[in-house]
């Protein structure tokens, strides 16, 4: 394309007239049909450099910041680190986080009764994480949630809460902790507690808890 | 996990588990969901049996999807069918946007009520057997538009048969949708005519 | 270790924005004298300046607006920006606002004009004057109720034919929604253009409706048209087919919330979105967001505007029957979406920008993928170029289609590549420079001829100004620093703050609960989008959630012009000629 400079800071991209071979029409779909070709021959040629991700032989690895479904993380006696305070479904954009609240006679600590996601709703956005003070929610890797019976999209404490040594290897979306060290990307849980090493391998599986099966019982 | 590298693109991939293999028993399969039987085509000889399977086996690998594209869904779509996932490898080559010709609806983006009739007039020129993938937070729920024009979920107008929740669905999340749908169709639980 | 030693162990004692004072802008003294200049020289008595505004700011009297938009045309504001209504139900005077935004293209500047409507007054049109205004007043009618004298089709043009009601009046439930039946659906008998009038009817004329599910209509657009023959004599267009309903919901949601909402309108290229709505915001709270955040914002800008070029020249070639196109510009575009994904969880609505700055600190690696990008995408577009530009018979499918001349585009408000492709050299990156544009090294692309072969020409010249402009962004490198504004009534604070600081438990508690209050008052803010001009428009009572907000659509007055260029065209000239304005449907329907 020829360009030329009509001002400082603008340029002006002329119209190019045909050429008499231009005209001809064949030699350019030849030149065409080079390009093409080179690109058959070298893929042809270089089978594991094509960029395809043959799901599911091969599944591509996202970032530690994925936005994924969601988890509810535990302390180490086991019990959930929500207090039930809120901010979570209140920052929602979509609404989709219900909530009822209880009080636990041995610590006097509220926690969720009932805490629900609906996940037709989520937009995965990430502001609950955002807005959780207690490092209870946090978003994983993943992304396979496709369902065929509605009752089973909304995922409640049964699926969401995590056992206590869940592996920081499938995590995503962590609140952002402004990078006071850099270990990991998280910085550390927030707790003061260190991140502990994964005993599973990288991949580890997804919460076994998750879509067990049961359709949610009308609560 | 081993990661794969690849020269040219800045995405790892990791090796995945093929269909078949696997802890679970089936192509793809949510952890929980073994115990659910394929149903006993009941009353039906050897011969008829087979026939049900092998039309259902030639159904599910064969599914020709109408890309009812409204919004951000579409794109996402797009990059399912391009070169770094190509659902052409599951017998999705041919992208029709003919009712008549296609039998997979896959309604990728909001679904406003002015497109409402539009939407169940295009189901209903779909001739039979046709299965319906809603895509995305909009068109299963309405998505975060509680609002004045947005239709809260397709299944006001036209019948689903599996949801892909995510705003949007990631590609491969949509493929899982589409991979788990030709898994029913395999195993005759979603009957069509 | 303690880890206060890293952040500042004082807490914050800075300015905090009152939402109980005014928000005077920066430029408040300048609009003002700039304002009695206008004043002076157009000399209407109906014309009151309204001072302490961003931009010279008048309230017209109703019966006079013809003329003062008349005057202001022949002064030098020739491009109508936009056209759209406010509702202030409890003020006396006229509830509702019908605002004009005029830009003038020789002295770049722009003007307000404000016009004081009650519940069942009408406004004269200025559809005579402008030939945009038409579908803004519609939107105005569909939107407020408010009816214009003189206009030629006055009816709904984003809700469907059967609602009832006007959504944006603040006495209008938002989840009321109205049934459309198939029987209601509009059945349009476009005229026949003027110019046909008296031809041959020998051949029978034909109705056919390109309708709203189409492969070759990216998004839902529905376009009827009346054919003699194979020529297109008449044409009709109706949108509203994704009005999601962008301004009532951020009408209901806190600031914050908005901007996973910005990010669905432009989705070809979120990012630039949700910059242009958070630079809005944080004009009226008068902070700015720190040089690290900025060029993390210009770079994932300048990215999604490579993104949204690819789609639109994919997607046209594809309509054109060049597949190969698609296959070859979509490999990069999938590599740009991994790396915003890196950044920021999602690929392709990435919600990061966060009023203030980012939410979170690129990843450590962003450079180095950004090279490797850069140096990736340019073979793609060069193959592209090679496999068209010298085509034959692609060049006879787009020389001379959909032509669109200066003038008409000028007076139809547009801006960006199409009104690039016409000859006018107005890009707002250089011409209200934002985030640094001004220091670096690159060129606007213009073309001559306004048709589809020009937009092609400019579209592609674009990419390779972002790529250049990325090279010496690249090159610069990340100023060190934070990622977000210290002031804790604007964003979150850190976690390792709140954990350990009880200021900023209470801080972080105020901000999910009550969100950011900006200053009462108005703002307007533009960026350049991948279509044009992208403006926000944001109205704040002092409460947490926006009082209005308005999206100044790029491809709404592109595609009001769509009727014009394809009479007289054939159904596949107006096929190729639609993929070129790049008509996104969530920003056309907003």
């Amino acid at each position: 394309m020829a360009i030329t400079r009509i001002a400082p800071g603008i340029i002006k991209v002329e119209r190019a007239p045909l050429t008499i071979s231009d005209r001809l029409y064949l030699p350019q779909v030849i030149k065409g049909m080079f390009i093409t070709l080179r690109h058959l021959l070298k893929n042809l040629f270089n089978l594991k450099g094509l960029p395809i991700i043959s799901y599911p032989e091969v599944k591509r690895v996202y970032s530690e910041r994925f936005r994924g479904r969601h988890i509810l993380t535990t302390r180490e006696d086991g019990t959930t680190r929500c207090v039930a305070c809120y901010m979570c479904s209140t920052a929602c954009p979509a609404e989709c986080i219900t909530i009822e609240a209880g009080e636990d006679e041995r610590t006097r600590e509220k926690f969720p009764v009932r805490y629900d996601i609906d996940l037709l709703r989520c937009i995965f956005c990430g502001y609950c994480v955002d807005a959780c003070p207690e490092d209870a929610i946090y978003m994983t890797r993943d992304y396979e949630m496709a369902i065929d019976t509605r009752a089973r999209a909304v995922v409640g404490l049964r699926d969401l809460v995590v056992p206590p040594n869940f592996p920081e290897a499938p995590m995503g979306w962590r609140p952002y902790y402004g990078g006071i060290d850099k270990k990991g990307w998280a910085g550390g849980t927030g707790l003061g507690q260190p991140i502990r090493s994964a005993p599973f391998e990288d991949d580890a599986p997804p919460n076994p808890d998750v879509f067990r099966g049961e359709p949610r019982q009308n609560v | 996990m081993q990661k794969i590298e690849h020269p040219d693109s800045i995405i790892p991939r990791k090796a995945g588990v093929a269909p078949g293999e696997g802890a679970e028993k089936g192509l793809i399969t949510l952890p929980g969901e073994t115990e659910r039987e394929t149903e006993d085509l009941a009353g039906g000889t050897y011969l008829t049996t087979k026939l049900d399977t092998m039309v259902n086996w030639a159904r599910g690998n064969s599914l020709w999807p109408l890309p009812f594209g409204t919004a951000c869904c579409a794109i996402e779509f797009m990059s399912m069918v391009s070169s770094h996932y190509d659902v052409a490898r599951f017998g999705a080559e041919v992208v029709r946007f003919s009712p008549r010709q296609a039998d997979l609806l896959i309604v990728a983006g909001t679904i406003v009520d002015k497109m409402g009739p539009v939407l169940k007039k295009i189901y209903d020129q779909m001739p039979e057997p046709k299965y319906v993938l809603a895509m995305g937070a909009c068109a299963t729920s309405g998505g975060f538009y509680r609002v004045y024009h947005v239709m809260q979920g397709i299944d006001e107008v036209v019948p689903v048969d599996i949801w892909v929740p995510g705003c949007p669905p990631t590609p491969d999340g949509l493929m899982y949708g589409i991979l788990k749908l030709k898994e029913k169709i395999q195993r005759g639980e979603i009957k069509r005519g | 270790m303690s880890t206060l030693t890293k952040f500042s162990a004082i807490p914050y004692t800075g300015p905090a924005p009152t939402n109980r004072e005014p928000y005077v802008p920066a430029n408040a003294a300048q609009a003002d004298t700039r304002g009695e200049e206008i004043s002076a020289k157009i000399n209407n008595p109906a014309m009151q300046q309204e001072r302490g505004q961003d931009m010279p700011t008048f309230v017209v009297d109703k019966n006079a607006i013809t003329d003062v938009l008349t005057a202001l045309k022949n002064d030098s504001f020739t491009l109508p920006l936009d056209l759209f209504g406010a509702d202030y139900p409890r003020r006396e005077g006229g509830r509702f606002d019908v605002i004009y935004q005029l830009y003038s293209l020789k002295n770049n500047e722009r003007v307000r004009l404000k016009v004081r409507v009650g519940e069942d007054e009408a406004v004269p049109t200025s559809t005579k004057i402008f030939k945009a205004t038409d579908w803004f007043e519609r939107e105005v009618f569909d939107m407020y109720g408010v009816k214009f004298d003189g206009h030629p089709n006055l009816r709904r043009i984003l809700t469907h034919e059967m609602f009832q009601g006007h959504p944006l009046r603040k006495d209008y439930d938002p989840a009321q929604r109205w049934l459309l039946t198939e029987q209601g659906v509009a059945k349009l008998t476009p005229k026949i253009d003027p110019r046909f009038e008296d031809v041959d009817t020998d051949f029978e004329r034909v109705t056919l409706n390109l309708g709203p599910s189409h492969p070759a209509t990216h998004g839902t657009l529905r376009i009827v048209v009346t054919l003699d023959g194979e020529t297109i004599i008449g044409a009709d267009t109706e949108i509203g087919y994704l009005h999601r309903c962008f301004e009532k919901m951020s009408e209901t949601h806190t600031y914050q919330q908005v901007i996973p909402f910005t990010d669905r309108l432009n989705y070809c290229s979120a990012i630039i979105n949700n910059v242009g709505y958070c630079m809005t915001i944080e004009r009226m709270l008068g902070i700015e967001a720190p040089p690290r955040a900025q060029h993390i914002r210009l770079m994932l800008s300048e990215f999604m505007r490579l993104s949204d070029h690819i789609i639109c020249i994919g997607t046209n070639l594809v309509d054109m029957g060049a597949l190969t196109n698609f296959w070859y510009l979509f490999q990069p575009r999938e590599e740009i979406l991994g790396l915003v994904e890196q950044c920021c969880g999602a690929r392709l609505l990435p919600t990061y920008t966060r009023v203030g700055g980012m939410a979170v600190d690129a990843p450590a690696d962003f450079l180095a993928n950004s090279q490797r990008l850069v140096n990736m995408l340019p073979k793609f577009i060069d193959d592209v170029e090679k496999l068209i530009m010298k085509n034959r018979i692609f060049l006879d499918r787009v020389q001379g289609v959909c032509p669109i001349s200066q003038e008409d585009a000028i007076s139809f408000g547009f801006t960006g590549p199409c009104l690039r492709a016409t000859g006018v050299p107005y890009d707002v990156r250089k011409a209200s420079p934002y985030l640094g544009y001004d220091t670096y090294d690159w060129d606007v692309p213009i073309a001559d001829g306004g048709d589809t072969y020009a937009r092609f020409l400019v579209r592609l010249e674009e990419m390779r100004q972002s790529l250049r402009i990325l090279q010496q962004a690249i090159d610069r490198g990340l100023p060190p620093g934070p990622v977000i504004v210290d002031n804790p009534y604007v964003a979150l604070p850190p976690k390792s703050k709140v954990y350990n600081e009880m200021e900023s438990l209470i801080y972080h508690f105020k901000l999910i609960m009550h969100g950011i209050q900006p200053p009462v008052g108005e703002a307007y803010f533009q960026v350049e989008g991948g279509n044009g001009e992208l403006g926000f428009y944001v109205v704040s009572d002092g409460t947490k959630n926006p009082y209005r907000v308005r999206v100044r659509p790029p491809c709404f007055p592109i595609f009001e012009a769509y009727t014009q260029m394809i009479t007289g065209q054939t159904i596949p000239d107006a096929i190729a000629g639609l993929g070129s304005l790049n008509i996104i449907a969530g920003e056309l329907d907003h």
